[in-house]
């Protein structure tokens, strides 16, 4: 291993484990590369899908306090402090119920006195993390490792809501993000910028109003085309589906671009691969 | 459907108690409207539904915009009155789940093998209470 090893909590949540199997592939890959070592958390629980809005939501908060619960044990034994997610819906959730002890004291002594049955409550000190800040964090090993193997590709960014808003959980300027384009200059491609870059694709309503997302995805697919982007990221499952579903798009996860620039592709799926392989042959 | 009739005064309590925000702040700039990616799906777009609470009553039971909005946080985060439209339409789609009023039934949603499960945990979230 060319780096030291930093041992890190994994929290995959349900449509990782189940619907997006490569992008957990991809992303363990990945962190690997850089020197990470992921351990899942034990008896982990669903993030809740969506924190708690209003005051009066306590039980939003009871999955979410109950996993960072197990999580703390475990981090003790491990001797870390650090939660991973893939999922931005749960690094929304698990983050805002982490803050939930600091940032709404009333709220958090009601929420644990809801689980002083079952464990000791969550008290505080873990930090819940994306993978994109991991992949933030280590610029010039990104570089090192993909020797600019993106060279010449143009790639739209797209943000969603999840990693950007409300603003006490972004993990970059909501209104001007550039984290992904960041990580994606060392890897040699070209990041473009468009407007709808951080609009909301619509979300849920896939279930049971399509149209809402219908339109909003196909004004985010028309200012990606505009933009002259011959592929699309996103570090999103939701978004990634909605795309995918309503758009002609090209659109991956970030995980797997990235996986494919350090050189990862045992890890990718044979589509995935044949996209960014003739996309690099074209440049 | 029986209505879930609220008078301004009700609608303000609710409000305060939900949020600790005070809608009587609006200064009714609309840029809450400017930026909601889903308002031209709603019957009362975000401005439009603060101005209602604030002035009239207002039918839980027929306001489609409460089902509408997906708590993206954009208006929460942009208000420059810190009233929050976000957190005002959270309140009353739970006020209205809690008197048994539903967006729609699980039965209607398009969902097959291939739907993910991120998608029924979120739908799950903002249609019970």
């Amino acid at each position: 291993m060319m780096y030291p090893v930093q041992t890190l909590l994994y929290y995959p949540g349900c449509s990782i484990k189940r619907d997006f199997i490569v992008v957990e592939r991809t992303s363990k890959a990945v962190l690997e590369a850089l020197g990470y070592k992921l351990v899942e958390i034990n008896n982990w629980y669903c993030c809740g899908g969506f924190p708690g809005v209003t005051l009066s939501e306590h039980s939003k908060y009871v999955s979410s306090l109950r996993t960072l619960t197990m999580a703390q044990m475990q981090a003790r034994e491990l001797g870390t402090d650090t939660v991973v997610t893939l999922c931005p819906f749960c690094y929304n959730t698990l983050k805002q119920g982490e803050q939930l002890r600091s940032i709404k004291p009333d709220l958090y002594t009601r929420v644990a006195s809801y689980l002083r049955d079952e464990f000791t409550p969550y008290q505080g000190g873990l930090r819940v993390v994306h993978f994109v800040e991991l992949l933030y964090s280590k610029l010039s090993d990104l570089a090192k490792l993909s020797e600019g193997r993106l060279k010449g590709i143009r790639v739209a960014p797209y943000y969603g809501c999840m990693l950007l808003r409300p603003k006490s959980i972004a993990l970059d300027n909501p209104d001007n993000p550039e984290i992904i384009e960041r990580i994606l200059r060392p890897l040699g491609a070209e990041p473009v910028k468009y407007p709808y870059r951080t609009y909301c694709c619509g979300s849920f309503h896939t279930l049971g109003e399509p149209e809402i997302v219908k339109r909003n995805t196909s004004k985010i697919a028309s200012s990606i085309t505009s933009s002259g982007a011959s592929i699309t990221v996103t570090p999103c499952p939701l978004c990634l589906y909605n795309l995918r579903v309503n758009t002609n798009l090209r659109v991956l996860h970030l995980s797997e671009i990235v996986a494919y620039a350090l050189n990862l592709r045992d890890f990718l799926d044979e589509e995935s691969f044949k996209i960014l392989s003739t996309l690099r042959g074209e440049i | 459907m029986a209505g879930l009739k609220l008078n301004p005064r009700e609608l303000r309590e609710y409000i305060k108690e939900y949020t600790g925000r005070e809608v009587s702040a609006c200064m009714q700039c609309g840029l809450c409207t400017a930026v909601c990616p889903v308002a031209s799906f709603m019957d009362l777009h975000p401005a439009a539904l603060v101005r209602a609470v604030q002035v009239r009553e207002v039918d839980l039971a027929k306001l489609k915009s409460i089902w509408v909005c997906v708590s993206c946080m954009t208006c929460v985060d942009k208000c420059p009155r810190d009233v929050a439209p976000g957190l005002v339409v959270e309140t009353l789609r739970q006020i209205a789940l809690k008197s048994g009023i539903e967006p729609r039934t699980y039965s209607q949603l398009l969902i097959d093998e291939t739907t993910p499960s991120i998608l029924l945990v979120t739908y799950s979230r903002k249609s019970t209470g």
